[in-house]
């Protein structure tokens, strides 16, 4: 792979190379947004250094792409986007967070738009986007004219989003109102103002307590940590409650915490009394070891118990592990365990 | 048995009357009196129980109970927990050492707590957030003890579910 230390490659598939110690010009990425170029990858993984000149190029880029797209078909992909490659030994790559977009209302052409944002606008963005339709979410966008809130949520997202045509008169306090036709700088600037207030959160707890907070290099390390610990007969338990900095990276994570405050309580265990998916009880289990908050046990703590019945109202969540479903059953079974009508009775079910 | 119990504990002033109402599908039923202690800052304060309940329909309910703040009935705080599903301490994180607040709970509830499940709840973090949430984690950990740990509202039913929440998960994990 070509060294990117001393210069920052910007190429094509097929190998065209756009010098970045030179200005950009249009002409010189025009070819490669011909509408089967493939992607553009941005090789090294330096972007810092070249910030303004990448964002230049990211606004000439989704330009150029989104005109393509709408104009033969608003749902098609062009397949553009700049992707951030790391070579071998470089550190410059950062643990990245997902975050979910849920769109709600929006027309196929400003879905698609987002979609190619997204895309392009990735190496400017410090996590991950996802587009849901339904279940968790971090940002809820709206078409103009809906209501800014979703039957059976009453968690508030991060941020909300408005899309209003131009012209239109209206002041959503606690929503941010984009203009159609919907512009990318306005766009990822929206989506980048709520990754600052993540990552100032998680920021404040690291100047209040930093022996608490753990890097995400950390965090990263003590994935195969988990995965030596959670060999069969493995189960866990929290010494103390994890630090708040530690609970905000998933809305399950309190759920997961709350599970693993009780008792020793094994993997499979865990995803089952959660209803939330393995890996991320993995991920929440490598956090807390990371943390130095989990007491492990590497015996089993109690025999494998018998497959539970499926819980109500689980599903909605993308999270919802697969397992909990009973395979023999298209829709689940309502949970009629005493705390699965408690849940209900009181409405937590739609916290979950 | 057809009738759980779920205790609000804590100081006086740290909502445990606004919690159970927020949850109760009635106006709880109070025993409140005018207060004559000064230290308090408020006008009325419990001095037997507060009382709600939560029909589940078949039979079953939820009774909510709060116990009174004061030191002085700390005789009852144990009597009423007993054999409760799980037990909410409420602290308010205004009072002047809000850590030894919730000290004189944990001592109070020490040979139920080891089995409880339990969560506390930290009032009016927003305009006075030391200590912090960790710092009360903290302070639980040095006691053996691993219980949530949550900034709440109690006006807002959403943060008072929250903490049953995580109490209804800690009983769901022992029944297992």
């Amino acid at each position: 792979m070509t060294n990117a230390s001393a210069t920052l490659d910007i190429r094509r598939a097929r190998g065209s190379v756009i010098d970045p110690s030179r200005p950009l010009r249009a002409g010189s990425i025009a070819s490669a947004l011909a509408p089967r170029c493939g992607p553009i990858v941005l090789i090294g993984g330096r972007l810092r250094p070249h910030r303004n000149r990448c964002q230049a190029l990211e606004k000439m880029l989704c330009d150029a792409s989104t005109a393509a797209m709408l104009r033969d078909d608003p749902r098609a992909s062009p397949g553009l986007a700049l992707r951030d490659v790391p070579v071998q030994g470089d550190t410059g790559m950062t643990f990245r967070r997902t975050l979910r977009l849920q769109v709600q209302s929006l027309t196929d052409s400003d879905i698609a738009k987002v979609a190619t944002f997204l895309r392009v606008g990735r190496g400017r963005l410090r996590c991950d986007w996802e587009i849901v339709f339904g279940g968790e979410l971090h940002v809820l966008m709206l078409g103009d004219g809906e209501p800014d809130t979703l039957v059976g949520m009453l968690d508030d997202p991060l941020a909300m989003l408005r899309i209003v045509d131009a012209g239109t008169e209206r002041r959503d306090a606690g929503s941010v109102l984009l203009v159609r036709p919907l512009q990318y700088d306005a766009f990822i600037e929206a989506l980048s103002a709520v990754e600052q207030r993540v990552h100032a959160s998680h920021g404040a707890a690291t100047t209040s307590a930093p022996a608490d907070v753990v890097p995400a290099s950390r965090e990263a390390d003590a994935v195969p940590a988990v995965a030596e610990a959670a060999k069969p007969g493995a189960s866990f338990r929290l010494r103390r409650w994890p630090p708040a900095a530690a609970l905000q990276g998933h809305r399950y994570y309190l759920r997961l915490a709350s599970c693993l405050s009780a008792r020793h309580v094994g993997i499979d265990e865990l995803v089952r009394l959660s209803n939330v998916s393995r890996p991320r009880c993995e991920e929440f289990l490598a956090t807390l070891l990371a943390q130095a908050v989990l007491d492990v046990r590497p015996t089993p703590a109690t025999a494998p118990t018998a497959a539970p019945p499926a819980r109500s109202a689980r599903s909605a969540s993308s999270d919802a592990t697969p397992q909990a479903a009973a395979p023999a059953r298209s829709r689940p079974l309502p949970d009629t365990s005493l705390f699965g009508k408690i849940r209900r009775k009181l409405g937590l079910t739609l916290l979950r | 048995m057809n009738h759980h119990k779920i205790v609000f504990t804590g100081a006086p002033g740290a909502g445990k009357t606004t919690a159970i109402a927020a949850l109760s599908d009635k106006p709880p039923v109070l025993t409140e009196v005018r207060n004559t202690d000064a230290a308090l800052g408020k006008s009325h304060t419990t001095v037997g129980l507060d009382f709600g309940q939560v029909d589940m329909g078949d039979g079953q309910s939820i009774r909510l109970f709060g116990t009174p703040g004061q030191l002085r009935f700390e005789f009852m705080w144990r009597i009423i927990a007993t054999d409760a599903l799980g037990l909410v301490i409420l602290v308010d994180n205004a009072k002047p050492d809000p850590l030894a607040d919730l000290a004189i709970y944990l001592d109070a509830y020490n040979e139920l707590l080891p089995t409880m499940n339990c969560a506390v709840g930290i009032g009016r973090t927003l305009e006075y957030p030391r200590p912090s949430v960790d710092d009360y984690a903290e302070m639980l950990g040095a006691r053996g003890l691993a219980f949530p740990v949550l900034p709440v509202d109690v006006r807002r039913r959403e943060d008072v579910l929250m903490l049953v929440d995580t109490v209804l998960f800690q009983a769901e994990a022992r029944t297992v």
